[in-house]
């Protein structure tokens, strides 16, 4: 019934937010993003599995809409810089990547399949199996991408362990 | 002793909670005889914390009234009617132009011949389950709607007993002259379409299946109606019923 299944996603909206957050750092494109999974989502509603989890199906919507939207941009951007004949423009200002910064921290200097992975398994909980459900890649991917993302960050944090680089609110 | 068999994908697992009681315990000697392997594994969870704390609470984040489902499902419902209603313009005037001798008519195979081809076309166009039950209309804006088209032949059917609400009107052209569609939905979002369109040369009266659809058709007056329901809709036989006594 759409009405329990609304109910369903109100309280997976700002969870949904909040990857999207994570993944364009920009909270008015987060949002944009959002919507457009969601829009996605609720046209092919019949295409839902009756017994699928519904968080690894939107999150995994959420994410090919993010990429497929890199990508498009992407060209977008070459397209753009090939007619001006200028190098191409910066995605966002620079006050916003600063500000997107401090808050991620590190996380958001990681590639972009490794930034996701991270939050999906640290911050939503998902496990290795779903993650890569979401993600669309096997199961050894996941585990690959895990282990550089980690080694990643202890690099970063411990190397600049003097720099006020996270914030840790307690 | 088997901590040698302590791989790295197992300290993930460490980290994550995502191991069973035997490999944790496994993996918890291995760190305790391994103090350079445990310092690493101290330090992702450090970082996994800092990682959580900083996004800690997302329901803080400010409302955005752009994102609620029933607005999106509507802003999704209304394009998509748009689009059909564009469609059907295009569509059925390309079949009903076939009956004309156009040219198009090898491309439409048959269905220029078939009597309310256009029901079911027009059906197909606007019947949507996937969006989920629409709201209902109250019937009193639909019935004046279609009987200052139809005169006296546009009487809106009430199949209320059949727990089917009209939900959308839709006006549509044919050669033969205006037409209108009505969609009727139930509670899960089944939806069931009464056409009426000016009556073609000759009397049209039965039912077909196609495509999984099944159109019931009559003619009275001046005009022909189609009742189109999915060919597997239990109600199908009541709904001749309710309508085909109105000739």
């Amino acid at each position: 019934m759409p009405d329990i299944d609304d109910a369903e996603l109100r309280q997976l909206l700002p969870r949904l937010r909040r990857f999207a957050l994570s993944l364009t750092r920009d909270p008015a494109s987060a949002d944009d993003l959002v919507q457009a999974s969601l829009e996605r989502a609720l046209s092919r509603w019949d295409t839902r599995r009756a017994d699928g989890d519904m968080r690894a199906w939107l999150f995994g919507i959420l994410y090919r809409q993010f990429i497929d939207g890199k990508r498009r941009s992407r060209r977008f951007l070459r397209l753009l810089g090939w007619l001006a004949g200028e190098p191409e423009p910066a995605a966002a200002s620079t006050e916003d990547l600063v500000l997107a910064r401090a808050a991620l921290g590190a996380l958001g200097e990681l590639p972009d399949e490794q930034r996701a992975l991270l939050v999906l398994i640290v911050v939503e909980g998902a496990s290795y199996r779903e993650a890569a459900e979401i993600l669309g890649v096997p199961i050894g991917t996941v585990m690959s991408r895990l282990s550089r993302a980690r080694q990643f960050l202890r690099s970063t944090v411990d190397g600049e362990a003097g720099l006020p680089r996270l914030r840790v609110v307690r | 002793m088997n901590e040698s068999h302590v791989s790295e994908a197992d300290l993930h697992g460490f980290v994550d909670g995502q191991l069973g009681p035997a490999t944790r315990r496994q993996v918890e000697a291995y760190l305790a005889a391994r103090p350079d392997q445990a310092a690493l594994v101290a330090g992702w969870q450090r970082d996994a914390e800092r990682l959580r704390a900083s996004m800690a609470n997302p329901t803080l984040l400010p409302a955005n009234p752009a994102l609620e489902p029933l607005r999106l499902r509507q802003a999704l419902r209304r394009r998509r009617r748009r689009r059909a209603a564009l469609a059907a313009t295009l569509v059925l005037g390309i079949c009903l132009g076939a009956g004309g001798g156009w040219q198009l008519r090898a491309t439409v195979p048959g269905s220029g011949a078939q009597p309310m081809a256009d029901a079911i076309q027009a059906h197909r166009l606007f019947a949507d389950t996937e969006t989920g039950p629409p709201p209902s209309l109250p019937p009193d804006t639909i019935q004046p709607w279609l009987a200052a088209q139809f005169g006296h032949g546009g009487g809106l059917p009430d199949l209320d007993e059949l727990g089917l609400r009209p939900v959308e009107g839709q006006a549509l052209v044919t050669n033969d002259g205006a037409a209108a569609l009505v969609l009727y939905a139930d509670s899960s979002g089944n939806e069931v379409s009464f056409y009426i369109r000016p009556r073609p040369g000759r009397t049209i009266e039965g039912a077909r299946t196609e495509g999984g659809l099944l159109a019931q058709y009559w003619t009275h007056g001046a005009y022909s109606y189609a009742v189109v329901t999915r060919a597997d809709d239990p109600r199908a036989a009541k709904l001749s019923q309710l309508l085909a006594p109105r000739t």
